[in-house]
């Protein structure tokens, strides 16, 4: 599989304080991959430097190709060209990314328009509704006029999924999307984003703390920890023979709902 | 045997904001609808179920820091459910609460001394060798370093605040600790940290701990008992590892069919590769 986008060195600073350390990967053309580690790791980092979105006073060096195209050597114009349109990014918190004063449907309408000059509102709208409808909210036609608030925290993600989708991205971001949602709706939402890949060929890089997750979506993985990559390889690869040792640690760490741990049951011995 | 804690047929209901009239009465809505249940003492019930399913709010009504609509909450066979004053004090000692966000309850202006001995001050109980002494012997149990006495909350990563937490719950010598979502907010290294304490805790003090979460692997590790709720009801109870193994409520098998999992086949590789690696 060919690499649809290639980070080779990447770093990102704050003054003396380096949160991403030369860091290298690459994700495969309509393939997943996850990026994990623990708050403070460097990956959501990794993902706005991707999108050239660092906070004020950041500093991104190193090189991005994104389909030959070096990323880092952009003007903000021409990446505003490429950024929503050709890489699309989802983020955890949908109530916050949305706009509690316009629909939906304007909002998706919006981003729309905005890498389709000369489309007209109406045509926008139906794009925003079909948009809609790719990621199943029933009566789109009707709900796109609603509000953000009248949208459950799943039925808001599939908003930004929708958003996401309606330029036909080649790379969608998503950071943590399914974080702030229960655990039924997540397994809708990861299985939405698999659809949306089988249909479009999207390739996708997920960032996630919950490793369980990332097992079951990710073709690649690294694994990140104080801005560096501890570990890479196919998720096969590092979920059945961890090298290092602290992805060893970290696949330990995780509860696992199928298997408990045995002395707990003798507690207070009465159980 | 009776029950530490025990409630019966819990009711809460919330009036809708909005719905009132000068001469009607808003609307009800009922996040809590007749739910039972017992814990004892050195076990622990997991409260579980998604969000709106109404689980922390019967653990708020459970603990005495709201009102029940109707029904009742009997600790060690004493009706508590109306007490007051100081007979309401009392409770608050044996009932201690630690809360998901340990920033959020954790008064930063206060150094770490005034923040855990505060329930004792609170209820006007001697310290014996002084706050500072009490403070650091807490902040030992729940493994802190001692010295770190005179910080402030900030001071502190996301798990070594969620101790402080637990610290100040375990200040009284609590014979019913609440733990609302107590890990979910922590990484997954430090959270199966807190959870190894709070099970080493439990073994040594014998508290009886009813346990909110929506992490089901977590609720595995962790609970004697587990009570399944959705809607404001409880839908299935029982002891942990029949209710994971054989869910009886339909509800609780979508539930635990939600949850991801790392697949077993890949799971078992790497205990082959680690055991490989030992010999």
């Amino acid at each position: 599989m060919s690499q649809l986008l290639k980070a080779n060195g990447l770093s990102v600073s704050f003054g003396a304080a380096k949160v991403v350390d030369e860091i290298s990967f690459g994700v495969p053309r309509g393939g997943t991959l996850g990026i994990v580690g623990e708050s403070g790791s460097g990956k959501s980092m990794t993902s706005l430097a991707i999108m050239g979105l660092l906070p004020k006073g950041g500093k991104r060096e190193g090189s991005l190709d994104f389909d030959g195209t070096e990323l880092t050597a952009l003007s903000e114009p021409q990446m505003r060209a490429v950024r929503g349109d050709r890489i699309a990014m989802v983020f955890q918190d949908p109530l916050s990314s949305l706009n509690p004063y316009y629909t939906v449907g304007t909002q998706i309408a919006e981003a729309y328009r905005s890498h389709r000059s000369g489309v007209s509102r109406k045509a926008a709208k139906q794009a925003a509704i079909e948009a809609m409808e790719r990621v199943h909210i029933r009566e789109a036609g009707r709900r796109v006029d609603d509000y953000p608030h009248q949208f459950s925290g799943g039925m808001r993600q599939r908003v930004m999924i929708a958003m996401a989708l309606s330029t036909d991205p080649e790379l969608i971001i998503a950071d943590e999307p399914t974080t702030a949602l229960d655990v039924t709706v997540q397994a809708q939402i990861l299985e939405l984003l698999a659809e949306v890949q089988r249909d479009t060929g999207a390739a996708l890089i997920l960032i996630t703390h919950d490793l369980a997750v990332v097992s079951e979506v990710a073709d690649e993985l690294i694994v990140m920890r104080h801005g560096k990559v501890v570990e890479t390889g196919s998720a096969e690869q590092i979920f059945s023979d961890p090298q290092h040792s602290y992805t060893q640690a970290l696949l330990d760490a995780v509860p696992r709902i199928d298997d408990s741990i045995g002395e707990l049951r003798t507690t207070g011995g009465k159980a | 045997m009776s029950a530490l804690l025990k409630a019966t047929d819990l009711v809460k209901e919330f009036p809708v904001a909005g719905t009132a009239g000068l001469f009607t009465p808003a609307k009800k809505f009922t996040a809590v609808d007749q739910v039972s249940f017992e814990l004892q003492a050195g076990q622990t019930l997991a409260l579980v179920g998604e969000s709106g399913s109404g689980k922390s709010t019967t653990a708020r009504l459970a603990s005495r820091l709201i009102d029940v609509t109707s029904g009742t909450v009997h600790l060690d066979g004493q009706d508590i459910t109306s007490l007051q004053g100081a007979d309401l004090l009392e409770v608050r000692r044996q009932v201690q609460v630690v809360f998901q966000d340990p920033f959020s309850s954790l008064n930063p202006r206060h150094k770490i001394t005034q923040i855990i001995t505060a329930p004792l001050r609170y209820q006007k109980r001697p310290m014996p060798g002084g706050a500072r002494k009490v403070a650091q012997g807490l902040m030992e149990r729940v493994g802190l370093n001692p010295e770190h006495v005179d910080r402030f909350p900030s001071q502190f990563s996301g798990g070594q605040a969620q101790r402080i937490g637990i610290a100040r719950a375990l200040a009284v010598g609590p014979r019913v600790l609440v733990c609302d979502e107590a890990v979910s907010a922590l990484d997954v290294s430090v959270q199966a940290a807190i959870i190894n304490l709070l099970r080493d805790l439990q073994r040594e003090e014998g508290f009886g701990c009813l346990f909110i979460a929506h992490d089901l692997a977590v609720v595995r590790q962790i609970a004697t008992r587990v009570a399944v709720m959705t809607a404001g009801q409880v839908v299935e109870t029982g002891e942990r590892d029949e209710v994971f193994d054989h869910p009886q409520h339909e509800y609780t098998r979508k539930l635990l069919a939600a949850v991801p999992r790392i697949r077993p086949e890949w799971e078992a590789a790497r205990r082959r590769n680690a055991e490989k690696v030992k010999s």
